[in-house]
């Protein structure tokens, strides 16, 4: 794959178990930028990242989205990683018996294809770098994927993942959650070696915080399963003084069953 | 002994058996002991199994003269087993016939190992004093049928303090065209002696429907160490019934590793005897049921002696129709004071028409002991399937590896590296084929 990474939802409407919880979602997002989205609990952010990766649960009723001008709805999960797709999840599943050096070199091989097998010890080496770089003990490694991880652990191996795996379009579901704030800054450290061309990112938040230290260019505020309002970095810091509430006002959203908490 | 086609079961075939591989009189009349409990004996029953609806007439007993088959006719997938020459011995059987043995690597050691009729020569009091002694031929009617038919033996005497740790590879081809086989195989460890047996039946041809009945008997003496593996990778025209079990004596060890990864009807059961004080023995069982197959599954641990301890761990999984029981008792007799035993049974299912059940069974006599079970049938968890894909594996990728992932407490913790990778190799054969 080449050139410049590309994904764009269309007015995408999602439902889980019959409830409809994304009510048309528009969004563009190109190589070197860093969306950030934020909003109150339960809006439908995790929503709209489980239909972008493909969750078998959640049903998109309409709308489209593409990724490098390919129908993203029509592949499967994997194959939408394949294409450079990546999800950092709010809540990793652990599987148990498997390593995580093994996963990851399964993970890659199964990108590179059948006789392009990455050479072991390349990859050790290449895993080695990316876990320093990310403050991990090297134990992590031989430790079965997620199984026993701290929150904050399993948020940095998402991480790791990521920089193992290089994709195009990077979702990160809360990944500062569970976090200190030392393990804040080096997993931020950890998105940002990544920044350039050759990246998207989105990044899922109720903080501030985290985008203190990974500076979106492009903030949007979701409320009710759609984005109410989008701007710039300076969007989030509005948030941060003024609450949610705020902007429900400002929009005239009557809102009896999401408390708002920022 | 007769070539022949399918043949009524009686007397004369037991007789015609034992004189044709040249049996002293008193191991004649053992076997016809054997046949007529066999006659007399109801079919056992298997809770949750419908074994003894299974008529045996139907299936063909024809014992041929076939003579065992080179060690490159064995399935491609197992020669991982043999390794290298000078790494292990061999005795191969297909057919009641002659078998293949390279044994010199044991006589190297002093260990003695022959053929079972030819150790009845070489070691009658040996042999005589040891058979039936662990598996009492009377105990059922499978057992009893087998006593008085088994036609590829094995004996294996490891006298006091030597130490065959190179493998002993016991192989038996079960496919040979038209023929029965009831392998036998019996061990004696000595005082402080150690040994290590590799046990396959495979069979790479497809049968007509065959039944074969199996039985492995250990007697392990004080300060003994026997590790014993056995494999099963049978085609599904085949009906087993496999015993495989030891008594273990003061300070003895036992370990079990058994991976049961055929496609027939079987019934197995591995377990230990505790007899002495001290003994202690492991078992770590994996078996994976497919097509519409019936694996009935034992390990049954008994104590009898003091301060004795034993571990079950046991995985299966379970795909397409397949029915898996998987059975763990631990029993501890009166009077065994201070031993313990832990068991852990799991079973994962894989498709919506396949059943599983896990039956574990504490049977405790003594008040002065410690012993639980941990016992669960559970279903792949979508979350983790998804996790998996969302990283770009496919399904049927990521199914194995959890597969792979909920075997690993039993596989990753063999102990010789060969036969790790063997059932490593099997397990992914099955799951794919
Ligand atoms: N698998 C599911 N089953 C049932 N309801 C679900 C499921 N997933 C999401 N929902 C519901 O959809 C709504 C949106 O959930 P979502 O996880 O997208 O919110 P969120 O914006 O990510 O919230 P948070 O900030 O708390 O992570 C919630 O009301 C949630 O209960
Ligand atoms: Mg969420």
């Amino acid at each position: 794959m080449s050139g410049q990474p590309y994904l764009k939802v269309e007015n995408l409407h999602v439902s889980v178990e019959g409830t409809e919880i994304l009510k048309g979602v528009d969004l563009e997002i190109r190589g070197g930028e860093v969306h950030a989205i934020m909003g109150p609990n339960g809006t439908g952010k995790s929503t709209l990242a489980a239909a972008l990766m493909g969750h078998p649960k959640y049903e998109v009723t309409e709308g489209r989205a593409w990724l490098d001008g390919e129908d993203l709805l029509a592949m499967k999960v994997d194959e939408r990683a394949r294409k450079g797709l990546f999800l950092a999840m709010q809540y990793p599943s652990e599987v148990p018996g498997v390593s995580n050096a093994n996963f990851i070199r399964l993970v890659l091989n199964a990108r590179r294809g059948e006789g392009n097998e990455i050479p072991v010890l390349q990859f050790h080496r290449e895993l080695q770098k990316q876990m320093r770089a990310l403050d991990m003990d090297p134990s992590f490694a031989e430790r079965y994927l997620n199984e026993g991880f701290s929150g904050g652990e399993k948020k940095r191996n998402e991480i790791l993942q990521m920089r193992m795996l290089k994709p195009r379009i990077a979702v990160l579901d809360e990944i500062d959650s569970g976090l200190d704030i030392d393990a804040l800054k080096i997993v931020a450290k950890g998105v940002n070696d990544l920044r350039g061309p050759e990246m998207g990112i989105l990044i899922i938040t109720h903080y501030q915080r985290l985008l203190q230290y990974i500076v979106p260019d492009y903030v949007h505020v979701m409320m009710q399963g759609r984005i109410v309002r989008s701007g710039g970095r300076e969007l989030a810091e509005e948030l941060e003084a003024k609450g949610y509430d705020w902007l429900k006002r400002e929009l005239g959203i009557e809102d009896h069953t999401v408390t708002s908490r920022s | 002994m007769a070539v022949g086609h399918a043949m009524e079961l009686d007397r004369r075939v037991v007789e015609s058996l034992s004189e044709g591989r040249g049996e002293p009189a008193w191991l004649r009349e053992w076997r016809l002991r054997a046949w007529e409990a066999y006659e007399q004996l109801p079919p056992p029953k298997f809770e949750r199994s419908d074994w003894e609806k299974r008529k045996l007439q139907d299936l063909r007993l024809a014992p041929s003269m076939a003579s065992a088959p080179p060690l490159e006719r064995f399935p491609a997938h197992l020669q991982g087993l043999f390794g290298e020459r000078g790494d292990r011995s061999v005795a191969a059987f297909a057919g009641g016939g002659v078998p293949y043995l390279d044994l010199e690597n044991l006589a190297g050691r002093g260990v003695y190992a022959a053929e079972l009729s030819t150790a009845v020569r070489e070691r009658e009091d040996l042999v005589r004093r040891a058979l039936g002694r662990v598996v009492d031929p009377a105990e059922n009617k499978w057992i009893a049928l087998q006593s008085a038919l088994w036609n590829a033996g094995l004996f294996v005497h490891v006298p006091r303090g030597a130490e065959a740790e190179i493998p002993l590879l016991a192989l038996y081809q079960i496919g040979e065209a038209g023929a029965f086989v009831f392998p036998r195989i019996l061990i004696v460890v000595e005082e402080g002696a150690s040994a290590t047996v590799v046990e396959a039946l495979v069979s790479d041809l497809d049968l007509g429907a065959a039944f074969t009945c199996g039985i492995v008997e250990c007697l392990v003496e004080d300060g003994g160490r026997l590790r014993y593996a056995g494999f099963q990778d049978l085609p599904k025209s085949v009906t087993g019934f496999l015993v495989r079990r030891a008594r273990a004596e003061r300070d003895a060890r036992v370990e079990w590793l058994v991976g049961e990864m055929g496609e027939g009807y079987i019934v197995g059961e591995c377990g230990t005897e505790l007899a002495g004080q001290g003994s202690r023995s492991d078992a770590r069982v994996v078996g994976i049921g497919t097509g519409r197959q019936h694996l009935d599954l034992t390990v049954k641990m008994v104590h009898a002696g003091r301060f004795t301890e034993s571990e079950i761990l046991g995985r299966g999984v379970v795909l397409d129709r397949a029915e898996t029981v998987f059975r763990a008792v631990t029993q501890i007799q009166k009077g065994a004071v201070g031993t313990s035993g832990h068991q852990a049974e799991s079973l994962l299912i894989l498709s919506p028409t396949a059943r599983a059940d896990t039956i574990p069974m504490l049977l405790i006599d003594e008040n002065d002991v410690r012993a639980d079970h941990a016992a669960s049938v559970g279903k792949i968890n979508p979350e983790q399937l998804y996790y998996l894909m969302s990283r770009g594996i496919d399904e049927e990728q990521a199914r194995r590896l959890i597969v792979r992932g909920f075997l690993d407490p039993v596989i990753g913790r063999i102990p010789l590296p060969g036969i790790r990778r063997v059932m490593e190799e099997l397990v992914e054969r099955k799951m794919t084929r």
